[in-house]
């Protein structure tokens, strides 16, 4: 059974080059009780923001100019000056067609959304952050939170990693 | 921090896996279900409302997409293009969220369409023009949801000519 927690310390930064869904997203969260909620335009303004801003969340739309989604989230995770490359990113996006949908995952987001939003579909994903943070995963090409939500401890084909627990 | 390295560093298979440091349980007490519910509520309200905002807006965003699509077509830059392209994307976005589904089913075939055709051969004008003649039908007729038979078949026809202008059927 899902637990409940008060949202009213969380930082939220929302990324959205549309006014009105910029609008619709702050009342939503709003409502939810969430207090700090600043806005940047697109990805590059976002990055200068999570620096200042400090953010416990980002919700990120995908097509921005002149920096879109899927490019900030690289370079947030990427960048040796990252502020923070363990933010929770939100994507909300009205593509859904399953290569878009991995695109954003291989790009590093932790919650996937796609429109149309409800103020349900916004709660579950703000919720599995809070109560389920993943573990980050580096690989050769990827840096992000681990892209496997199953874990499957029988499988033993190719791509499975193979790994011993170290302390960093 | 505890991590699950790779047992050798040189394989294709080299990964390092790190305890995620952000813990955002700290910042948000658990609540009654019961308050949570309220503050939903009150969320799925403040959305009734914006819908409500939207039906006035959208009417504004065809007039600016027709305006768009009459510049692009005497000029067919690739930056008049852009930002015909943009309007439509918004409104693929909105229009399910605010009950007019068709809408971003027509904005995903226009997107679909200038994504995947060939980048050498010029944009259809007839069939740009299509889609926005869609767009503002739906909108003209008030059509929620899913629609009728009629419209169904209009988004049907649009997805066709799409697969016809990208070579996926035959014309």
């Amino acid at each position: 059974m899902p637990q409940h927690y008060d949202l009213s310390r969380l930082k939220i930064l929302l990324v959205d080059d549309c006014r009105f869904m910029r609008t619709v997203l702050s009342r939503v969260l709003q409502m939810l009780g969430i207090k700090q909620i600043e806005i940047a335009r697109d990805g590059l303004e976002a990055f200068d923001m999570v620096g200042t801003f400090h953010p416990d969340i980002i919700i990120l739309d995908w097509e921005m100019v002149p920096m879109n989604g899927p490019d900030f989230v690289r370079r947030l995770r990427l960048d040796e000056e990252s502020p923070n490359p363990y933010l929770p990113v939100i994507m909300v996006t009205g593509y859904t067609e399953r290569r878009k949908v991995e695109e954003a995952r291989d790009a590093g987001i932790t919650e996937f959304l796609a429109k149309p939003v409800s103020t349900q579909g916004l709660y579950s994903r703000l919720i599995a952050i809070i109560e389920n943070p993943r573990p980050f995963i580096r690989t050769r090409d990827f840096f992000g939170p681990d892209r496997r939500r199953v874990q499957n401890t029988k499988y033993d084909g190719p791509e499975r990693r193979v790994g011993e627990e170290v302390v960093l | 921090m505890k991590a699950q390295m790779a047992q050798s560093g040189q394989g294709p298979n080299w990964h390092q896996r790190i305890e995620n440091p952000i813990n955002l349980k700290k910042k948000t007490p658990r609540i009654a279900a019961q308050v949570a519910e309220r503050k939903l509520d009150g969320a799925q309200e403040a959305l009734a409302t914006v819908a409500r905002e939207f039906e006035s807006k959208l009417g504004e965003d065809l007039d600016e997409l027709e305006r768009l699509f009459a510049i692009w077509a005497v000029d067919r830059s690739a930056r008049n293009l852009t930002a015909m392209q943009g309007v439509i994307h918004d409104l693929r976005g909105q229009g399910k969220t605010f009950g007019f589904d068709l809408i971003t089913e027509i904005g995903a075939s226009f997107g679909r369409y200038l994504q995947e055709r060939q980048q050498d051969r010029p944009v259809s004008e007839e069939l740009v023009r299509q889609h926005v003649e869609a767009i503002r039908a739906i909108h003209r007729r008030d059509i929620r949801g899913e629609g009728d038979r009629l419209a169904q078949a209009v988004v049907a026809a649009l997805h066709q000519a799409v697969d016809r202008v990208l070579d996926r059927m035959p014309g």
